[in-house]
């Protein structure tokens, strides 16, 4: 009479861990499969639940700083990802609300009155195209922080360069400029775009300045690229008025760029700044940068052009 | 040939919560039942008969030993078919009534319709609760759950009832009511395994019984011959007395008593019982019973675990 | 199999005696109907929010059912003790566990019917009326469904050998890390050790990705939305496959543990 019991219980034990075993790699294929769909569901209807501030901080329920972390990595990764950016029919609808969130929650959050404005400002497809809600934003900022700066110096930024509004600028800054902790070139800032509002050289120092003072990797490569611009922008306007000259003395275009700067005087780069030559057309005379150029070229308003040839005539 | 084979059957059970140490509760205990017989598997609470009877339905694993029911090893499905159970204090589906129970139970069986509902409804009146059949469980009574119990353990015409302290909570109605049905099981030829600690049941109804304490098999065998070797003298009664009697009686015999106009006389040994019964019959007096006087089960069973 | 049939049976019949059920089916009909109101919030989304709210009610009471319900299969019998009467019973311990697990998804199904129902009647107040979208519905709510079948076999498998609150503390728990595994495996990609590595990929296979019963949102619902997709039907059969594997690996295991049991 021997335990028969125990020999078929651990049988069925040994079956039950077989299908343990190899369900478990069975799933694995499968699970793969699946997730490759999960990255794969289409574009993002671009929907917020809850886009009350107001509500959001009662339900935050006292950790208002943390969802104010969450909602701010959220608007970085709205703003920073691209390739579902592109796939939503209106590319940062919900960009302002998530800023104004974020900020409502955690007032005390500068970065994001700082990069904030920026990606509002922005023209498309860089940033949101909306410099009215970045000014939205940075009143915001300066109603509970009057002491910083740094905001109203943003402020006059936006007028300046987005709205071309060179007087409030130019007011902004001159406000600036007589608080005891903001830097020395703030005044001159003011007075400049006071008296030559849409020069060339303002434009450059506020980009320098941004490339220099922020942190953010995003704004500085933005600003990288502004700068960059204004340097093609200002090489083109310089061949193009160079060219015009030549037409007007010897009825045709020069053969080359080189043979248009042989006689000349003031040092013209015909390479862009990271080094391509610069396309050029003798037939028409058109010049333009190289398609294989490695400058990311955003467009530099033509009003800098007028101030730039007048000064170039002189 | 025997239908209930327990051999060498040993059970440990791991205690404590850190360091498990193991605590017997059942010591090498070998035991053989019969076909149609009333077992009677006796013993004080935490002898160890429950974990034996669920050792046996496979509800525990032994830690050593061997056990087999109609030839079977106890895990046999084809096996569970023909037996039925019983457990201590048994609970069932509050939310069920009596009848759906037995039906679920019945299905489980493979008992189909309309065999299964006619077999339910008898089933309830023998139990005495047909007029409850569709009142949810959890309306019952103790001894109306235990007759439940009782409905759902023979539902299979089982050959081996087993059953676990099957009369306790019961009310003297209730238990006359169980040992109705335990007597009818055997005359239809049903072995009986049962265990109890309420000793006049067992010695009512019990052909053999075995005797568990602390784990350890004490005793198996006819109850009879466990108690007979103890007899302890023998009681007369008699009657159509006088006191001339009394007053000789009383000269061999110290425990007389009268009662009404019956006289006991108990009689410790051979040698006082020759002078009282010579006198009983020179004197023509009335010689109503002799009876061998042996401890009760009860006394027996206190006097085993005083030792 | 006719055992397994007859235990899943009396189990069906002992949830829908249970109050708890009624109450949280109650809770999930009052969320899909609440969704009538919060969609007429947003202007012009109402069909997109009843049927993001209704998923989103169906699959949380779904799962809080399925949890409540879990971790009382094995344990209420073994704690009432009706688990002596039935395993003495010719019912092998397999069938027990089998019984009582299909037992319970009938209850869900006939559970997540009701709400699938409450939720095409939403749509139906709300003045739907392209059929795309209520048939639509139905596959998306099969998936919740099957996401429920496997939090269903994971509370039974903890309920075989834990207490009931304790139960539902880890079945919730790997409800909720069952939605974040992708992290596990980044988070071990980002790791410089391999160890590392490799553990955090063993884990993430082990764990159950429910993530992956979300695919199927609103926006494989409503054809007139700009960001429509159509469902892959090779995604539904996927993941129907996906879950019966895992609920056959769960089971066995669970039955693995049922089987070495002492009732004491």
């Amino acid at each position: 009479m021997k335990a028969a019991r125990t020999k078929t219980g651990s049988r069925q034990t040994m079956y039950c861990l077989g299908i343990v075993l190899i369900g478990t790699l069975l799933t694995i294929p499968l699970q793969n499969l699946l997730i490759a769909h999960l990255n794969d569901t289409g574009p993002d209807p671009d929907l917020l639940y809850l886009n009350s501030p107001k509500i959001l901080k009662k339900m935050a329920l006292g950790y208002d700083s943390l969802l104010a972390d969450i909602y701010w990595l959220r608007t970085i990764q709205y703003f920073g990802d691209r390739k579902e950016a592109e796939k939503r029919t209106v590319r940062f609808k919900n960009l302002y609300t998530l800023l104004d969130i974020t900020t409502t929650l955690d007032p005390d959050l500068i970065d994001a009155y700082q990069a904030g404005c920026i990606f509002l400002a922005e023209d498309e497809p860089v940033g949101a195209g909306l410099p009215g809600e970045a000014l939205k934003l940075l009143d915001k900022g300066i109603e509970v922080h009057p002491e910083e700066w740094r905001l109203r110096y943003d402020k006059g930024f936006i007028y300046y360069w987005f709205l071309s509004d060179f007087k409030s600028a130019g007011d902004v800054w001159l406000e600036v400029s007589r608080r005891p902790e903001a830097p020395e070139e703030m005044g001159p800032l003011a007075a400049m775009a006071l008296s030559q509002g849409g020069a060339m050289n303002v434009a450059r120092s506020l980009w320098k300045r941004q490339y220099d003072e922020s942190t953010r990797k995003g704004i500085r490569e933005n600003a990288r690229n502004r700068l960059l611009s204004l340097q093609v922008a200002e090489d083109l306007w310089t061949l193009e008025y160079l060219l015009g000259v030549y037409r007007l003395e010897n009825e045709k275009y020069p053969g080359s760029l080189e043979a248009l700067l042989s006689g000349e005087s003031r040092k013209v780069m015909t390479v862009d700044p990271l080094g391509t030559p610069y396309d050029y057309d003798p037939e028409t005379g058109a010049v333009k940068l190289n398609p294989q150029t490695k400058v990311h070229y955003v467009a530099v308003p033509m009003r800098y052009k007028e101030d730039f040839l007048t000064t170039l005539a002189d | 040939m025997p239908v209930i084979e327990i051999e060498n059957l040993t059970k440990d059970f791991l205690v404590g919560f850190w360091k498990k140490r193991p605590v017997r509760a059942l010591d090498n205990v070998s035991l053989q039942v019969e076909q149609g017989e009333i077992f009677g598997f006796l013993g004080p609470n935490g002898a160890g008969k429950s974990t034996t009877l669920k050792i046996l339905m496979h509800l525990l694993h032994p830690t050593s030993g061997a056990t087999r029911i109609l030839g079977d090893p106890v895990d046999s499905v084809g096996m569970r078919r023909r037996i039925g159970f019983l457990p201590e204090n048994p609970y069932f589906y509050d939310y069920l009534t009596p009848e759906e129970l037995l039906t679920y139970i019945g299905r489980l069986f493979g008992i189909r319709q309309p065999v299964l509902s006619q077999k339910v409804r008898t089933l309830l009146e023998t139990v005495g609760l047909a007029d409850a059949r569709s009142v949810q469980l959890r309306k019952f009574s103790k001894g109306m759950v235990q007759r439940i119990g009782i409905a759902q353990a023979i539902i299979n015409d089982p050959e081996i009832v087993f059953l676990d302290e099957p009369m306790s909570g019961l009310d003297p109605l209730g238990r006359m009511e169980v040992r109705r049905i335990i007597t009818a099981l055997k005359a239809a030829g049903v072995t009986v395994f049962f265990s109890s600690h309420i000793l006049p049941d067992v010695e009512a109804l019990c052909d053999r019984v075995a005797i568990l304490n602390k784990g350890k098999l004490q005793e198996v065998g006819v109850l009879e011959d466990i108690l007979k070797v103890r007899i302890e003298g023998h009681e007369v009664i008699l009657a159509g007395w006088s006191d001339e009697t009394l007053k000789t009686i009383r000269r061999s015999c110290e425990e007389v008593r009268t009662m009404g106009d019956r006289l006991h006389v108990r009689i410790g040994s051979r040698e006082q019982m020759e002078p009282v019964l010579k006198y009983v019959f020179e004197e023509r007096l009335e010689l109503i019973s002799m009876n061998p006087i042996r401890p009760s089960l009860e006394e027996y069973f206190f006097q085993e675990l005083k030792r | 199999m006719t055992r397994i049939l007859v235990i899943a049976k009396n189990t069906f019949r002992e949830n829908v005696r249970d109050k708890v059920l009624y109450n949280l089916i109650l809770f999930a009909l009052i969320m899909i109907f609440t969704s009538l109101i919060i969609g007429q919030l947003s202007l012009g989304n109402e069909v997109k929010i009843i049927l993001d709210l209704g998923l989103a009610s169906i699959s949380i009471f779904g799962m809080l059912i399925a949890i409540f319900l879990g971790i009382g299969l094995v344990y209420k019998e073994l704690d009432k003790r009706t688990i002596y009467v039935l395993l003495a019973k010719p019912v092998r311990r397999h069938e027990f566990i089998l019984g009582k697990y299909l037992g319970l998804l009938y209850t869900l199904l006939v559970n997540v019917a009701v709400m699938t129902v409450g939720l095409e009647l939403a749509l139906l107040y709300q003045g739907e009326t392209a059929w795309s979208v209520f048939l639509n519905l139905l596959p998306a709510v099969f998936m919740i469904y099957l996401s429920l079948a496997l939090v269903t076999a994971l509370a039974l498998l903890f309920s075989t050998f834990s207490t009931p609150a304790l139960s539902a503390l880890f079945t919730f728990f790997l409800w909720i890390i069952g939605h974040f595994g992708r992290d596990l495996l980044y988070f071990g990609e980002l790791s410089k050790s391999v160890f590392v590595n490799w553990i955090c990929a063993g884990i993430y296979y082990v764990i159950p990705n429910l993530s992956i019963f979300k695919i199927m949102g609103s926006r494989h619902i409503i054809q007139s939305l700009s960001f429509y997709r159509p469902m892959d039907p090779s995604v539904v059969a996927a993941a129907f496959f996906y879950c019966l594997l895992y609920c056959a690996v769960i089971l066995s295991l669970s039955i693995a543990i049922f089987l070495r049991r002492d009732f004491k």
